[in-house]
């Protein structure tokens, strides 16, 4: 349900900023969001640069029934640390705490069987573990229902309390390092330091193949091809699929 | 699984005539596809109900870029192939459906889809606590 997918350098000199909250609901027909207004927060930076943000506003969306529905909410922080050239070196691109809510098409659903509410994994930037916490209070009784019965590997559970519930949260993203260096950018470094050493050094050149003309013994250990089936040509011409095609 | 079953496997076999097996899975690019939704979406909805589909993505996505699942998904598509190596928007998508199932969900029933209901949420953002921030070392140091 929740995401933490980066997360902002604070600088030195800055002990406070704004955060927001911006919520956004994904349907066939497009997206629409709502945002909170921004609070400001403290940083205490003996403890590790962990900040807490309140807001206590109330929102409600009404759409009409689709499959696929999905809710998100992304924690977003304003700051003058945007200005910093190291920022935009190293979190510009991807700046601010996200969390992020999401929601399957449950929401249509919901008057006829209990409704839940679907997960995102949560993904981090430097390859660190994080955790925090959050809490959401949902006035619907099928998410209520829902929310009691999850579980999922990226969040710990679930609790409620006086009618709210709140979740805990533990990030391992060290996955993510692939953001960093993209698998095609390592094939071609691996393919230009390969052709470099077999240049030059002559141990690094492929082996020469063995003559066309020359005996192979092994061929003797393949086994013949397997009979095909005995539908003749006609009938695979015929083979009327529009999508096979594709 | 029988001898010859594994040599088709992993030989291939040529596509079989009708009758066609219904453990068939059409393997359709995303180009294929986003061509065929404007002109036969009910007939890629139907085959959807007769056979798996799977959607690759397109050969032009050489920085390993992902499709938009829920494209594929609202065609009735049932496998779109994604890169698990950029955690993006569409990667939010595959986890929030599939995250704490056993790896598929079931699609609703038709009767559910044409009904048109009107859904309300109402929800109250209380705060975010423990957010962790990092610092960066300090020059010198």
């Amino acid at each position: 349900m929740i995401r933490l997918s980066t997360l902002v350098p604070l600088p030195q000199d800055h002990k406070s900023f704004s955060g927001h909250l911006v919520v956004e609901i994904v349907q066939a027909d497009g997206k629409k969001d709502w945002r909170t207004a921004s609070v400001q927060c403290s940083v205490d930076k003996e403890e590790k640069g962990i900040a807490d943000f309140t807001w206590k506003e109330h929102h409600e969306w009404q759409f009409d029934a689709d499959e696929l529905t999905f809710l998100r909410s992304v924690v977003g922080v304003v700051s003058s640390i945007v200005r910093l050239t190291r920022l935009k070196v190293e979190g510009l691109k991807k700046r601010g705490i996200w969390v992020r809510l999401a929601s399957r098409g449950v929401l249509c659903s919901a008057q006829s069987a209990p409704a839940w509410v679907e997960t995102d994994t949560v993904v981090g930037y430097q390859g660190k573990a994080y955790w925090c916490n959050g809490i959401v209070a949902f006035h619907d009784e099928h998410f209520r229902g829902g929310l009691e019965r999850f579980m999922s590997s990226g969040i710990e559970y679930f609790k409620r309390v006086h009618n709210m519930y709140r979740w805990d949260l533990h990030i391992n993203a060290s996955h993510l390092m692939w953001d960093r260096f993209p698998p095609a950018a390592l094939s071609m470094a691996f393919c230009m330091v390969a052709s470099c050493c077999s240049a030059a050094f002559p141990l690094f050149r492929p082996l020469p193949l063995p003559c066309a003309s020359a005996p192979c013994s092994s061929s003797a250990s393949i086994p013949a091809p397997l009979e095909r089936s005995t539908m003749n040509s006609a009938t695979k011409l015929a083979t009327p699929c529009s999508l096979i095609s594709l | 699984m029988r001898g010859r079953d594994l040599m088709d496997c992993l030989t291939g076999i040529d596509f079989p005539s009708p009758p066609y097996p219904p453990n068939l899975m059409l393997n359709v690019s995303e180009r294929s596809l986003l061509t065929l939704i404007p002109r036969g979406l009910p007939d890629l909805v139907w085959s959807s109900g007769k056979f798996l589909r799977r959607v690759y993505p397109a050969g032009l996505r050489l920085n390993s870029s992902n499709l938009d699942p829920l494209v594929e998904w609202r065609s009735g598509t049932q496998l779109a192939c994604l890169n698990w190596q950029h955690c993006d928007e569409e990667m939010l998508f595959n986890e929030a459906l599939f995250a704490g199932t056993m790896g598929y969900v079931v699609k609703p029933s038709l009767e559910k889809l044409r009904e048109k209901k009107s859904v309300r949420v109402a929800f109250e953002i209380i705060g975010v606590s423990s957010c962790t921030f990092v610092i960066p070392p300090i020059k010198g140091s």
